[in-house]
């Protein structure tokens, strides 16, 4: 009995854990308040107060592997509502940055994004890829209206050369969906094998299971349940709905160029035409929701939760995506060639930035997200328990005197 | 050795009353003083002390006894300490009385059941009515009847209010609502401050129904419906409806150890639950008691009552805070909302009635102490002891006990400034 091993706590772990975010982990004397503040948490096992007591105890394979942290949306209604000030919102978020750093593949990109002496490189890169484009594509520019893409060399008839630019950015994306599926899928095998949270023995398969999650994830049905912080929930439901618009916008866009040969409605044409109306639409939405959780997090840290580096890295870059994509389109409107160029250029180092860094920032919280929900919903784990009656009833004869 | 100095105790509960009667015991003069119109303060209101489950009007009544034969004590009640100066070894101190209102030597309330006007009767914590002028309870010291002021002159515009005041001239007992307060001047040599603590209030607490739901109610609460001369009797029935109760929970740490309102423990409510389910097992041997916490803390000699206590089956021990509380608007019984910890799930169960565990607010963090230089914790709990000595739960909480022997201590340095060492 007594050299029984009941458990051997990661030391280092839970150190890593406080310098992610999680500072407050120490404080939680295990009420459990968190857990039925928690609107999201299902009745069996809920969370985050046994993510609390792992994140203490250095339990490192059991936090990590623990799909529940993604079902949190952190919406501080436990943060707000702990007695000791825990924060245990932020401990989730802390485990959600490691288990993204942790699958990274290559790992060192991992490190790139999540640490802020690698800032200069983390931007370098992008920048030196958009000016290596530039550099073959030649830095002079046609005369007239601002025209981006270049068909033809020479003579040259655009600002960047369309193959150079297709090329680089279809590989940075394959990469990106590459290293992706391939962290996701280990972090799908370990959630089969090494997963804290008991589950029944009917299991759906994967397909209806993401099919299930889809449905809850597009209307963000779960995040809206969130109280203490329910403006996020808008804000990114606007940046959600406003990223797909963008992705469909360019994905027509690239079908009718590369597939059906059509060239684009003129970009200095009329901005009626649907499909201009569509990616701007999107494009506004987009920057408002994350100008709303980027000021948010500057003006009311206590309600959106302490942020990390790894919080800023990610709401820089696709907020400079955002900002200087609208900033280029506006600049073109108001006549400025020589500017916009230059922004479009700089655009064009945030959109790699995004692609490339998928895997690795917290723009990787949609893979896992969606792989966790989807255990969820695969698992059985939103589990609704009954009220349970009184233990002893009252005789009869009490019970109907009144 | 004293002599002809004087101690001001401040505080007529348990740990003013102590320090006072050990003081003048010893041979100093005393002067207590009493805000409310009797003494006893909250120790008077319980049904019982753990862990001898004896109550505490034997306690109180030795007391009394010996505060009665005690020349050298002068008790002043309805009275506040409005201001203190000078330094250790010679203090003047202010002191205003409120008027009693009414005077009358019988002792009981028999003789102004006729009273038109009723006001929520604070000895019970509001859970009952009682008349304008009353004694506030069977036990009172002094036992002298008091008026409450406010309520008469609103009803004085009543037809029977004339015939009332007659029929209570005829009795010999003498209604004066224009008496004004009165103001005293007192030189003493040392202070006991020992103004102890109210409940914390537990409507702060939004997700647990207090004041919105008839049957959630509070620890102290409790020791009045449990009292044989609390507002039933001593009958442990649901205030919505006046049915027994069968089932009950007791919401351990209600508002304390929470940074967002008590952030402290206050030591005894614990115990304080332990003790009340045994007041519902006693009435209701077929009830059952459950009681949810984050941890049970019995500390001490105390751990033997919980070994006893916790025997019983039919009280139930759940580790898990209850955070939320709702009703059942039907039938009325309140449904408690927690994590059980040790199963890893929630909890949604449906009582007769629940008690929150609301902790201990010192007095001194509402009503500072009127004097410069004392110095209080983050919670309002009095940590200065030069000159003016805090005594019991105005130091930090304490059961009954701890209080009696903290108070015997305070009298001592009390002792001892009169003496200028």
């Amino acid at each position: 009995m007594a050299r029984d091993i009941v458990t051997e706590p990661d030391l280092q772990f839970t150190k890593d854990l406080i310098a992610a975010g999680g500072d407050d982990l120490k404080k939680c004397y295990q009420c459990a308040t968190c857990s039925v503040a928690c609107k999201l948490a299902p009745d069996n096992n809920p969370f985050p107060r046994k993510e609390m007591v792992w994140a203490q105890w250095g339990q490192k394979d059991k936090l990590l592997n623990d799909p529940d942290i993604w079902l949190c949306h952190q919406c501080n209604d436990c943060s707000t509502m702990c007695p000791r000030g825990a924060n245990p919102g932020d401990v989730l978020k802390a485990a959600r940055k490691m288990v993204i750093q942790n699958n990274s593949w290559p790992s060192f990109f991992g490190k790139l994004v999540g640490e802020s002496s690698m800032f200069v490189l983390a931007l370098g890169i992008p920048a030196i890829v958009v000016l290596f484009i530039l550099l073959i594509s030649g830095f002079d520019v046609p005369a007239g209206p601002v025209k981006y893409s270049a068909h033809h060399l020479s003579p040259k008839d655009g600002f960047i050369w369309l193959p150079v630019l297709q090329v680089i950015f279809t590989v940075a994306l394959l990469f990106a969906v590459v290293s992706l599926v391939m962290s996701l899928k280990s972090y799908w095998n370990n959630l089969e094998t090494n997963n804290p949270i008991p589950v029944g023995k009917a299991r759906k398969g994967f397909i209806p299971s993401l099919l299930e999650a889809l449905s809850e994830i597009l209307p963000h049905s779960s995040f809206k349940e969130c109280e203490a912080n329910n403006i996020r929930y808008s804000a990114h439901l606007l940046a959600f709905w406003g990223m797909i618009g963008l992705l469909i916008t360019t994905a027509i866009v690239a079908f009718n160029v590369d597939i059906l040969g059509l060239l684009p409605p003129s970009q200095n044409g009329p901005g009626t035409v649907p499909i201009k109306i569509l990616g701007n639409v999107s494009a506004i939405a987009f920057v408002v929701g994350l100008g709303i959780m980027f000021l948010r997090r500057l003006q009311v840290p206590a309600q959106a939760g302490g942020s990390s580096y790894f919080d800023w890295f990610f709401l820089l870059i696709i907020c400079a995506t955002g900002v200087t994509g609208l900033l280029t389109e506006l600049i073109r409107w108001g006549g400025g060639v020589g500017a916009a160029y230059v922004l479009y250029a700089i655009h064009l180092v945030f959109v790699l930035s995004l692609l490339l860094y998928l895997p690795f920032s917290k723009f990787a919280h949609l893979g896992y997200r969606t792989v966790a929900i989807a255990w969820a919903k695969s698992s059985g784990r939103n589990i609704m328990l009954p009220t349970k009656g009184k233990c002893v009833s009252a005789p009869p004869a009490e019970a109907t005197q009144s | 050795m004293a002599g002809e100095k004087t101690v001001l105790v401040v505080g007529g509960g348990i740990s003013g009353i102590t320090a006072a009667v050990e003081a003048a015991e010893a041979g100093c003069k005393v002067i207590l003083v009493e805000k409310l119109p009797y003494l006893g303060g909250r120790v008077a209101r319980m049904n019982k002390y753990f862990p001898k489950l004896c109550p505490p009007t034997c306690g109180l009544e030795i007391n009394f006894k010996r505060i009665k034969r005690n020349p050298d004590i002068t008790v002043y009640t309805l009275a506040n300490v409005e201001n203190i100066s000078g330094a250790p070894g010679a203090y003047t101190a202010t002191i205003k009385i409120t008027p009693r209102y009414v005077e009358d030597h019988s002792g009981t309330s028999k003789c102004v059941e006729d009273c038109p006007a009723s006001i929520p009767n604070e000895f019970n914590y509001g859970m009952d009515m009682t008349k304008a002028i009353y004694l506030p309870y069977e036990m009172a010291y002094p036992m002298n009847l008091v008026a409450d002021a406010d309520a008469l002159r609103k009803a004085k515009v009543s037809q029977d209010f004339g015939a009332f005041v007659e029929s209570l001239q005829a009795k010999g007992i003498r209604l004066d609502l224009d008496a004004k307060p009165e103001s005293l001047t007192v030189q003493v040599s040392s202070i006991v401050w020992a103004t102890g603590w109210v409940p914390y209030d537990a409507t702060k607490l939004d997700t647990l129904g207090f004041g919105k739901y008839p049957n959630v109610i509070t620890n102290v609460m409790m020791e009045r419906l449990a009292s044989p001369n609390g507002p039933t009797g001593g009958q442990i029935v649901r205030p919505s409806d006046g049915k027994k109760v069968y089932n009950l929970a007791f919401v351990q740490c209600a508002g304390s150890r929470d940074e967002n309102h008590l952030p402290y423990c206050s030591s005894i409510c614990c115990l304080a639950s332990l003790k009340q389910a045994t007041y519902l097992r006693d009435y209701n041997p077929d009830a059952e008691a459950h009681i949810f916490y984050i941890d049970l803390r019995a500390y001490g000699r105390f751990e033997y009552f919980f070994d006893r206590v916790r025997n019983d089956d039919k009280i139930r021990l759940t580790k898990g805070k209850i955070v939320n509380i709702y009703e059942d608007p039907v039938t009325r019984d309140v449904i408690v909302e927690g994590e059980d910890i040790l199963s890893g799930s929630r909890i949604r169960s449906t009582f007769d009635m629940v008690v929150l565990a609301t902790g201990m607010q010192p007095t001194t963090s509402l009503e500072k102490v009127p004097a410069q230089g004392i110095q209080y914790d983050d919670y309002g709990f009095v940590i200065s002891d030069t000159g003016i000595h805090a005594a019991g739960v105005t130091k930090r909480p304490m059961d009954v006990g701890t209080c009696l022997q903290d108070s015997t201590g305070a009298a001592l340095k009390a002792l001892q400034d009169t003496v200028g060492r």
